[in-house]
């Protein structure tokens, strides 16, 4: 497993200056390299930019294999309410997809009002959600540097609930767009 | 001098370039032309004929003429394609061939005709041997048309050194006087037959493309077509005797030429004469047409961009504000309401200093500057367009390689056993990005053999790498023997003789569709959805429309009504067809009443938090 922080000459720990990462990875993009090292490279910097698959990295390399992959319990609330709501969403989009004719799409579109509602309350709330998790980056920062290995635990259920989080997130997004599509 | 050429090869017209002491020079051929139109004319007897000359066949043989044959580039039979072409089609091993007379030939031969005629015509005007090249390619192109692509140069003599995105080339051609920026822009490229639209960041010399999105079915000969059809409409409306004419090919063609020519003079005129001289032996036909005609019919074409547009900004993380820049890229973006539907989806007027037919070839000649080490500085970091996976239990998609990842990139996955004693595992990659894997490009499928053993027990790893061109290459491995495949695409490519024979047969169940039962109760059907869904958006906005609109919609639903009582299914279907056309524009607007509904709400609900 390489150590993708090393790679970038910036220190193993939770919280990164974005910047200094960004200009490094540029700098080291113009560099002569074949395509191996390029790949990895692109996808080292993909990792290290996205603070979820940053401290499931750190996780990797720190101590050794990454932990659980179940939903972390305390959101499982929020899991049931988004898995129904899109469910919702998509029957309404099925059922979009029925008409053939451009003329019965654009009835049917005047009733998703409250359905494009629904979607954009979710996203605000999604956001709000992650805007709270990554808060607790910095404190975990803190903490690592006292000592990474009673940090494990925390940093393990942040990277999930992060992960998580995102992914629903960019469902929510998928569906909003999929709106826009058919219109 | 730079001994690689650029080229863009284009559905409707290719040009050739070099870097010429650090500038990019297009190189005309011997008529003073720069713009090479994309067609083939195959005479009876001689060699074919590449170019404008071509071009002035299209109407005199349109089935010896081919044109626009990179729509057809892997493309595979039985793939619905509107474009109507007055040559014949055909099928070979599973490709989509163009019968010429008694030829039979791949669109990537066709490509290669012209490939070599820009080959020639550089090396006429530069007085040497030319026999490296970059060649452009829409963004959305997926593994098979690359290829394609570059076995097309090949086979015109060309070393193909590398393929590259054609709004990454419009980029490049826009950013070389601004290297030292650091900023943001958007391509919107808008083609005869393909949208493309690019986010990417300028960094010091560096071009990181951060989204891409597309589609490689939309363009302006869309709009090209729609306006055929309303010209038949007038055509009809004033001679109903010539009918019959109007489905003649040659006809057609004609037709197609003055549609094209009247759009193209709206972009600078508000109204245009459109001439058919000797429609029939002593009539001629002339109609005006006004731009405001012409936007209408675009308008739903032109939107059917906004999505991929919201989802690159999405894919990139931007808000349209962030954006310093839209260059606009391709002939149709010089229609007014293109720039007009530009500004308003990016909240900004677009940058219209680029020619925007040159702007590829002259990024493509950039690149080829980049790779001789004739210009210097400058990196180009592209993604891969759409998503890479493999086919996974259950039918669906498993994504290994997701779209707009950086390439050159490299991921993989392992992968067991569902069934114990299983003896080889079937391995399916596609390209897309819908959930399930029928919904996706297959690129191809192979077998890879391991040791029987219990459910869960083999451990096979599969590897995508994408390299510097956008091609994929394959391999998997059976970790337990450390056995080998490694896949070449391109023979994996073919459809199975089994799939052949089953479109085939599909398609001749088409043909005789009409007499059974079922389709009857389907069209009426049709027709019981559509009536309601017409008076409803009547009800809506009926008050937005000319009263001569009204009454053609009106005439419309009376055709429906009585092909419905006539109990005639071939003159049902056209009702039906008719009424969905014809009510395009009522879709329209009510669209846009649904959009205008959505960001009231929205506005309401923000101002009610601000006065919390």
């Amino acid at each position: 497993m390489t150590d993708y922080f090393s790679l970038f000459g910036i220190e193993r720990r939770p919280a990164i200056q974005e910047n200094i990462l960004k200009q490094a990875y540029l700098k080291r993009s113009k560099e002569p390299a074949n395509d191996e090292d390029l790949a990895l490279l692109h996808l080292a910097f993909q990792t290290l930019s996205n603070p979820a698959s940053r401290l499931q990295h750190l996780e990797k390399v720190e101590f050794g294999k990454a932990g659980d992959k179940q939903i972390p319990a305390g959101l499982g609330q929020l899991f049931s309410t988004i898995a129904s709501s899109l469910q919702e969403v998509d029957l309404e989009l099925s059922s979009l997809n029925v008409y053939r004719s451009a003329i019965q799409r654009a009835v049917a579109m005047q009733k998703l009002g409250p359905v494009r509602h629904n979607l954009r309350e979710l996203e605000n709330r999604l956001s709000e959600e992650i805007s709270t998790l990554i808060a607790e980056v910095p404190v975990l920062d803190t903490a690592w540097v006292q000592d990474p290995a009673r940090c494990r635990e925390p940093l393990a259920q942040l990277a999930l609930a992060l992960t998580f989080i995102q992914k629903w997130l960019s469902q929510v997004r998928e569906r909003s767009l999929k709106i826009e599509e058919v219109a | 001098m730079s001994e690689i050429v650029g080229i863009d090869l284009g559905t409707t017209n290719s040009l050739i370039g070099v870097m010429d002491s650090g500038f990019p020079i297009l190189i005309a051929d011997n008529k003073g032309q720069r713009l090479t139109p994309s067609v083939v004319y195959f005479p009876e007897r001689g060699e074919p004929i590449v170019g404008k000359a071509a071009d002035r066949m299209r109407a005199l043989y349109p089935e010896r003429t081919v044109f626009s044959v990179k729509r057809l580039m892997g493309r595979r039979p039985g793939e619905s394609d509107k474009a109507d072409f007055p040559f014949r089609l055909n099928v070979l091993n599973g490709q989509t061939v163009v019968q010429v007379a008694n030829q039979t030939l791949r669109p990537e031969e066709i490509s290669s005709l012209i490939l070599r005629k820009l080959k020639v015509d550089a090396e006429v005007a530069l007085g040497y041997s030319v026999s490296r090249a970059v060649i452009t390619v829409p963004a959305y192109f997926n593994d098979l048309q690359r290829q394609a692509t570059k076995r097309a140069g090949e086979r015109a003599g060309l070393e193909v050194e590398r393929i590259l995105n054609e709004p990454t080339a419009a980029a490049l051609a826009y950013g070389l006087d601004r290297l030292r920026d650091r900023s943001r822009i958007a391509v919107y490229d808008l083609g005869g037959g393909t949208f493309d639209i690019y986010i990417l960041e300028l960094n010091d010399g560096l071009f990181r493309v951060l989204s891409t999105n597309g589609n490689t079915r939309l363009g302006g000969d869309d709009i090209d077509r729609e306006l055929v059809r309303l010209l038949k409409e007038r055509i009809t409306a004033r001679f109903p005797e010539v009918r019959p004419e109007l489905e003649d090919r040659l006809f057609s063609a004609r037709l197609r030429e003055a549609a094209h020519d009247a759009k193209l003079k709206l972009s600078t005129e508000d109204m245009v004469l459109v001439e058919i001289p000797f429609l029939t032996k002593e009539k001629s036909f002339t109609y005006s047409l006004s731009r405001q005609e012409l936007d209408s019919i675009a308008r739903p074409i032109i939107r059917r961009t906004r999505g991929h547009c919201l989802r690159s900004l999405d894919d990139a993380k931007l808000d349209p504000r962030k954006l310093d820049e839209v260059i606009l890229v391709g002939g149709v973006t010089r229609m007014p309401a293109v720039r007009q539907f530009v500004a308003e989806i990016f909240q900004r007027l677009p940058n219209v200093s680029q020619n925007p037919d040159e702007a590829v070839a002259v990024g493509a000649t950039v690149q080829a500057g980049i790779l001789s080490g004739e210009v210097q500085n400058i990196v180009l970091l592209d993604v891969t367009p759409l998503s890479l996976g493999i086919e996974t239990f259950g039918g669906l998609m498993n994504v290994i390689i997701a779209r707009n990842s950086t390439i050159p990139c490299k991921a993989g996955e392992v992968f067991t056993n569902a069934v114990a004693n299983q003896t080889s595992m079937q391995i399916v990659v596609l390209q897309g990005e819908r959930e399930l894997a029928k919904d996706n490009w297959e690129l191809g499928r192979f077998e890879l053999a391991f040791e029987p053993g219990p459910k869960g027990m083999a451990r096979v790893g599969v590897q995508f790498e994408i390299d510097a061109d956008g091609i994929l290459h394959v391999l998997a491995r059976d970790i337990r023997t450390n056995r080998e495949v490694i896949v070449d695409l391109t023979s994996a490519v073919n459809v199975t003789d089994e799939a052949v024979e089953r479109m085939i047969a599909e398609s001749l169940d088409h043909a005789f569709d009409d007499m059974s039962e079922r389709v009857w109760t389907e069209t009426v059907l049709k027709s019981n959805e559509l009536l309601p869904a017409v008076r409803s958006a009547l009800t809506l906005v009926g008050d937005q429309i000319s009263d001569s609109e009204k009454e053609k919609i009106a005439a419309l639903v009376t055709a429906v009504e009585k092909a419905l009582e006539s109990h005639t299914l071939s003159q049902l279907k056209k009702a039906n067809t008719d009424l969905d056309e014809g009510t395009q524009l009522l879709a329209t607007l009510l669209i846009d009443r649904a959009m205008a509904e959505a960001e009231q709400r929205k506005k309401g609900r923000v101002g009610l938090a601000e006065e919390d």
